[in-house]
C-alpha cells in the first residue's frame, strides 16, 4: 500500500472515530461527552470561547478561500 | 338554493370588515433552537444563508471574492456577539477526564497526522486533508452543500 492510500485510510479511519465516539457520548449514562459538550466546556470562557469561533471561521475560511 | 337572505331571516346585523389577525405566533429562539429550527422559523434567514452560500459556490479559491466575503462574515460575526449577547445553553459544569480521552486521542490523532503530512510537504504521496479534499471544492454543489453545513455549525456554536 502506497504511504497516499495509507494517509487516506488513517483520515478516514479518525473521521469514522469522530462519529462513533459522539454517538457513544449520546447513550443513556454514559461517561464520554459529546462533540458538542466538550465544545461548550471549552467556550465556559472568554478566551476559549473566541478561540473555538475563530476556529470555526478559519475551517470555513481554509476550504473556501483556497 | 341562493346567497340571499330569506325572509325570515332575522340576522339583520350589517356586517362589519373585523380586521383579523391572521398571522401565527413567531416561535422565540431560543439556546436550543436548532438550524433547522431557525430556518423555519425565520425564512429570510434561510434565504440569506442559501445566497451566500451560492455566491461562495460560484467563487474560486484563492480570488479576492470569497476572501473578502468570508472576512465580513467573521468581522460581522465578531460585532453581533459583541453588541448583542445570545442566550446560551448552560455548558457542563465538568467533563469526566475517563470519558474524555477517546475525545483527547482522536483529536491528538488527526493534528498529528495533519502536521505529519503538512512537514513532508503536503504532496501526492503525504497528502494533507485540504489536499484531498480540493478536487471536491472545485464542485459548485460540494462549496455550498459545505458553506451551508459550515453556516449551521457555526450557529449551533454560537448557542453553546
Amino acid at each position: 500500500m502506497s504511504t497516499h492510500n495509507l494517509t487516506v485510510a488513517a483520515f478516514a479511519v479518525i473521521l469514522l472515530a469522530f462519529v462513533v465516539v459522539d454517538a457513544m457520548g449520546r447513550r443513556p449514562h454514559s461517561r464520554i461527552p459529546t462533540l458538542s459538550d466538550v465544545l461548550a466546556f471549552a467556550m465556559r470562557t472568554w478566551q476559549g470561547r473566541v478561540g473555538v469561533l475563530f476556529f470555526w471561521w478559519w475551517f470555513g475560511w481554509h476550504f473556501i478561500a483556497r | 338554493m341562493t346567497n340571499l337572505p330569506d325572509e325570515g331571516d332575522t340576522a339583520r346585523e350589517p356586517i362589519t370588515a373585523q380586521p383579523v389577525d391572521v398571522r401565527l405566533p413567531t416561535p422565540p429562539i431560543g439556546p436550543s433552537t436548532t438550524a433547522w429550527q431557525l430556518v423555519q422559523a425565520r425564512p429570510w434567514v434561510a434565504v440569506g444563508a442559501l445566497m451566500f452560500a451560492t455566491v461562495l459556490g460560484l467563487t474560486r479559491g484563492l480570488t479576492a471574492p470569497p476572501q473578502v466575503m468570508l472576512a465580513i462574515l467573521g468581522w460581522g460575526l465578531c460585532v453581533w456577539l459583541a453588541v448583542r449577547p445570545m442566550e446560551r445553553r448552560p455548558a457542563p459544569e465538568r467533563l469526566s477526564w475517563v470519558g474524555s480521552i477517546p475525545w483527547l486521542v482522536v483529536i491528538l490523532a488527526i493534528a498529528a497526522l495533519e502536521l505529519y503530512s503538512f512537514f513532508h510537504g503536503s504532496t501526492y504521496e503525504h497528502p494533507t486533508l485540504s489536499v484531498l479534499t480540493d478536487p471536491a471544492f472545485d464542485t459548485f454543489g460540494v462549496r455550498v452543500a459545505f458553506v451551508l453545513s459550515w453556516l449551521a455549525v457555526g450557529w449551533h456554536l454560537v448557542r453553546r
